[in-house]
């Protein structure tokens, strides 16, 4: 992984990690805090609620308590009762509306002793109706209140009811009276747009919320038989997106004959409201952890690009160097550790260079010495024929004269190939250290004479891919010459074996500023294997059964002296390739 | 054979002689073959008149409506504003009294000829338009087309002849032994239509010189122009309390509203007339025209209320003036009715399916038929509710389905568009509906009644007979009502004719 991923990385885990600690953390407070506050609410509602009902009952009473004394002095009311008058049958019937409607009633019925309906407010043409249930379930619980599901003309509504009794004559009369709880008194209860207030009875839901009305009765809840099952599950179970609480009251059920059952009125808080902060914490917080990522990233990229271009510089500096080539330049006006480092490096160079240099020297004289102790080997081993040769004459000429002629002439091949040996030796000593002649060079016209010349079998090709415009080399044509034809021969040699294809191409190289040609040499042949490789350059090194062992060593020190740079990419079964570099220009 | 019956004379003649004139009348009437003579005749019986006209008159008659009126169909009625206001502006052929006798109107003299199959009316020869056009038989007959009256009565264009400039002639496809009373009908007013006006020219007392729709003024009219009576003035007074109708010292409001009536018996200087039964409520359940009935039995048997339920309905359930309904009823005696019955194509009615409620629909208007419905629905969702409920002609399976609470019985109050929408498919359980109780033609009525409810008539079906006993079974009578006029003492006169309507009765 690269210093700048690395940078990176480490910039956006330190600055998103403690920000999504922190977001979770506010997250998890602002939930649990709001839920808090919601059951508070719902807590709190719940008790408004009893407390309503308890005065909405009192209410009630005192309504049904003055209506009664209302009654008890209607001597109409009492005629038509009692005395069963045709005339005044109206009377009674209208009595229960007028008294309703001024009490602020929605529900009032009054009946006789059997149950029987003499006047009914909220459905006025009922009357006569047999329905002693209702008075009888009230009555146990004096003061009470009651759910009845009370009948009318079009739909029956639920109300909240108490009864009371007026006695005329000997007979005391129920008067069962209450007011409307519809969604209206509900949402008055719910006091707000938050909470939700709903009534769960035997045949039915009621809520100040229509949408939590509908999914309750989508569960149905308040359907007969349903009843069961919610009491086993609980409503907190049901309502699982709301805060719940459920406050009990008395039910008359209708149609039951008078059986009292429970209905449930249910306080709820939606957690939507919860869910969407929380869900707007969550989309704000992803937000301001993108944001930070991105800053991070941005930052961190700026930084590694502040920190990394130097070492990259350096590294590319760094990468150049090697012996053939320390002149790299590591000098920085910098003063931090970069600048150091570069410095440093530089230092380090400039030791390398002075190092190299008594290297090359001690090579150098090593390289003489060598060369003067091959040098004597090779004379002394010229020499020795030629110096029995004339020992051999010298012995004839002493022991028989008349001999010495036919004796020369017998030896004088030996002499001679004695001398041409030594003239060849000192043709080839001659050769490793040329005259360096600098003039402008034209690489390509070179590559194409020898190409034209060179000494090859009929099987093995030679391919020019050479490059139209290239800069003029500034050395010794011999040189450049001797470069290049030792590189074919080697190439030719290495294909002549089988058939094969030498390729020569050039390019241009480098920039402009330091334009130079790059000449390469390829061949098909069997190629080097790495010992092999690390030894091509020594003198004397060959593979060839008469090679002396200085063709790419006498190019390596031809090439340097050009300052030009040499290296060979081989691969074994596949080919050798030498790459030349020279500089272009007035170098040298 | 021909006879020939003439009356005529001026108006108001005094008591006696209507009287006089009236047992003429009846006599003629009664006696259709025999010859009649001319005979001075006053127009009213004294049974019809309710209040004597005053000795004289007052500038302007102020006459309240219960509800806004329309030229647009006039003169036929919509509503009894309509009847009341058309009644004192457009004339007929004959009248008919509060006692049945036939009277003048625009026709001096009728004859019937063969056998009654053709009728020929001559007409007055001073009667003229407001427009002070004479009035001629050409134009009776086209207005009667114009208005669309004489098809809704079937008079076809081939059974309606002129004979003479002021003479026409009428044939029926059946005879008739006296006149007819249709020609009395207000559908058959005589009216044109004229450029510039918004209302039909009619030959009445009156003529219409202003008109909005919240106030109609009429001037007396004659023969020059303006006449020397007083004027009257119709207003519109739907919305307003009708006790403060009263205190605004109308001289004629006529109401069934009982806080109106309560006050205006207090008032020193109102009189309360009582006017005639004019509307009876029914029950129509659909269900009924199907033929359906209880198993095993004849489904036309124990249908309908008995009298004590009715009676118990007027006196406690109504919170109005109200009677037991009863007979006779003008759709129990449609034997002369198949032709306009035959006009309309009977339908079956659009029952509503899967609902777990059944619905008494009433128009939401009408606070009668109101009180009616929810003591129906009181009775009928009763635990013992059945036996009504078959009595109104309900479907045996759904009222057994309401006595055992699967079907939940409840009113439907319905705005005059949907009463009339909802009644024409039939789709709820039962319907209460107000039929005029008199009327001039029974065939129309039964005609028009067919028309609003479509599935009402069934022909061929019938164990018991022909098409009108059916529609007269397919009608559960509740309850006769009526109206009362509260009338400035001193004022005006009224009386009434056949059907009910107040007559303006002026010096």
């Amino acid at each position: 992984m690269s210093l700048r991923s690395r940078l990176m990385l480490a910039f956006t885990v330190l600055v998103v990690i403690p920000l999504i600690v922190v977001g979770v953390g506010i997250r998890y407070n602002v939930g649990a805090r709001l839920t808090e506050q919601f059951q508070q609410r719902v807590l709190a509602l719940a008790s408004v609620i009893r407390s309503e009902l308890a005065q909405e009952g009192e209410a009630i009473g005192s309504m049904l308590d003055a209506l009664a004394r209302d009654i008890e002095a209607d001597n109409p009311f009492r005629r038509a009762v009692l005395q069963g008058a045709p005339a005044n049958r109206q009377y009674p019937l209208d009595s229960a509306g007028s008294a309703m409607r001024l009490g602020g009633l929605s529900m009032l019925q009054i009946q006789d002793p059997s149950g029987r309906i003499i006047s009914s407010g909220h459905f006025r043409n009922e009357y006569d109706r047999l329905e002693p249930e209702l008075p009888d379930a009230l009555r146990p619980v004096p003061g009470s209140v009651m759910l009845v599901s009370a009948r009318t003309a079009t739909a029956p509504f639920l109300a909240l009811v108490r009864s009371d009794s007026v006695r005329l004559g000997d007979a005391w009369f129920d008067i069962v009276g209450g007011i409307s709880v519809g969604r209206q008194f509900l949402s008055r209860l719910a006091g707000g747009q938050e909470l939700a207030v709903s009534l769960v009875h035997v045949g039915g839901v009621l809520s100040s919320d229509s949408g939590l009305e509908d999914t309750l009765a989508a569960m149905g809840v308040g359907a007969e038989g349903a009843g069961g099952a919610v009491e086993s599950r609980g409503f907190d179970s049901l309502l699982t997106d709301q805060i719940v609480t459920e406050i009990e009251i008395p039910y008359v059920m209708p149609g039951g004959g008078g059986q009292v059952s429970a209905a449930t009125i249910l306080v709820t808080h939606p957690l939507r409201p919860l869910h969407e902060l929380l869900r707007s914490i969550d989309v704000w917080f992803a937000g301001a952890v993108l944001v930070t990522a991105v800053a991070a990233l941005l930052a961190a990229t700026w930084l590694s690009t502040i920190l990394s271009r130097p070492l990259a510089e350096l590294a590319r500096k760094t990468s150049q160097v090697d012996l053939d080539r320390l002149d790299v330049g590591f000098e920085s006006d910098r003063k931090d550790e970069v600048g150091t480092l570069s410095r440093l490096l530089g230092s380090m160079t400039e030791r390398l260079h002075k190092s190299a240099a008594k290297l090359k020297e001690i090579e150098r004289r090593a390289t003489v010495g060598e060369i003067a102790r091959q040098v004597n080997h090779d004379i002394k081993n010229g020499l020795i024929p030629i110096r029995n040769v004339l020992r051999h004459l010298k012995q004839v000429a002493q022991d028989d004269p008349g001999q010495l002629q036919s004796v020369y002439q017998e030896r004088q091949a030996t002499l001679e190939s004695g001398i041409a040996y030594l003239e060849d030796l000192a043709a080839n000593y001659a050769r490793l250290y040329p005259r360096v002649d600098r003039q402008p060079c034209d690489v390509n016209e070179i590559i194409r004479q020898l190409s034209r010349n060179v000494k090859r079998s009929e099987q093995v090709r030679v391919d020019l891919d050479l490059a139209e415009r290239v800069p003029a080399v500034t050395g010794d044509p011999v040189a450049l010459r001797r470069i290049v034809e030792n590189l074919m021969r080697n190439a030719i040699e290495a294909v002549e074996s089988g058939s094969g294809i030498v390729t020569v191409s050039t390019r241009s190289s480098g920039d402009s500023g330091s334009s130079g040609v790059r000449i390469s040499v390829a061949d098909a042949g069997s190629g080097m294997t790495e010992d092999e490789l690390e030894k091509a350059f020594e003198d004397f090194y060959t593979t060839k059964q008469l090679g002396t062992g200085l063709g790419l060593s006498v190019v390596r020190r031809l090439v340097l002296d050009l300052n030009g740079t040499l290296r060979v990419e081989s691969e074994p079964g596949v080919g050798t390739k030498f790459v030349v570099e020279l500089p272009g220009g007035a170098n040298g | 054979m021909s006879a020939e019956y003439r009356v005529q004379g001026p108006a108001g003649k005094g008591h006696s002689a209507g009287i006089l004139g009236s047992l003429l009348v009846l006599l003629v009437t009664a006696c259709g073959t025999t010859s009649v003579p001319t005979v001075d005749a006053a127009p009213l019986a004294g049974e019809c008149v309710l209040v004597p006209a005053p000795a004289s008159a007052a500038d302007t008659i102020r006459v309240a409506l219960s509800h806004g009126v329309d030229f647009s169909h006039a003169p036929t009625p919509h509503s009894y504003s309509d009847r009341l206001l058309y009644r004192q502006l457009y004339q007929t052929l004959i009248r008919v009294d509060c006692m049945g006798r036939v009277l003048s109107g625009l026709a001096q003299s009728w004859k019937r000829k063969d056998e009654g199959l053709r009728w020929s009316f001559v007409l007055r020869r001073d009667a003229r338009f407001w427009d002070d056009t004479p009035l001629t038989a050409a134009l009776v007959i086209a207005g009667w087309r114009a208005t669309g009256a004489a098809e809704r009565h079937g008079l076809e264009p081939d059974s309606l002849f002129v004979t003479g400039e002021r003479e026409l002639e009428v044939v029926f496809t059946r005879p008739h032994r006296s006149v007819p009373s249709l020609f009395a009908s207000p559908d058959l007013a005589v009216v044109k239509w004229s450029e510039g006006v918004t209302w039909p020219i009619g030959t009445g007392p009156y003529r219409i010189v202003e008109y909005d729709s919240r106030r109609v003024f009429a001037v007396a009219f004659s023969e020059r122009g303006t006449g020397s009576g007083p004027a009257i003035e119709f207003r519109v007074v739907q919305g307003r309390d009708p006790r403060d109708v009263i205190d605004d010292r109308f001289d004629l409001l006529v109401t069934s509203d009982a806080r109106a009536l309560d006050y205006a018996v207090t008032q020193p200087d109102r009189d309360l007339v009582a006017l005639p039964w004019d509307v009876t409520y029914v029950v129509a359940t659909p269900t009924r025209t199907t033929g359906e009935g209880r198993p095993g039995t004849d489904p036309w048997n124990e249908i309908g209320l008995p009298l004590e339920t009715r009676e118990a309905l007027a006196r406690d359930a109504v919170r109005a003036e109200a009677r037991a309904a009863t007979p006779p009823l003008w759709w129990d005696e449609l034997d002369q009715c198949e032709a306009f019955l035959d006009e309309n194509e009977p339908r079956a009615p659009t029952r509503r399916s899967g609902s777990n409620t059944a619905h008494v629909a009433f128009e939401a208007s009408d606070a009668v038929a109101r009180d009616l419905a929810e003591r129906l629905v009181a009775l009928g969702g009763a635990p013992n509710g059945r036996e009504l409920l078959l009595r109104l002609g309900v479907d045996p399976a759904l009222a057994a389905s309401v006595s055992t609470g699967g079907t939940r019985l409840q009113t439907a109050a319905l705005d005059a568009e949907s009463f009339r929408q909802a009644l024409l498919a039939g789709q709820n359980m039962a319907y209460v509906l107000s039929l005029p109780r008199l009327t001039a033609n029974p065939c129309r009525s039964a005609a028009d009644l067919a028309t609003r409810t479509g599935w009402i008539v069934r022909r061929g079906s019938s164990p018991v007979g022909p098409s009108q006993l059916q529609l007269s079974r397919s009608l559960v009578p509740l309850v006769d009502t009526r109206r009362q006029a509260i009338v400035y003492r001193g004022r005006i006169g009224l009386a009434i004719d056949r059907d009910g309507t107040p007559v303006l009765y002026l010096p």
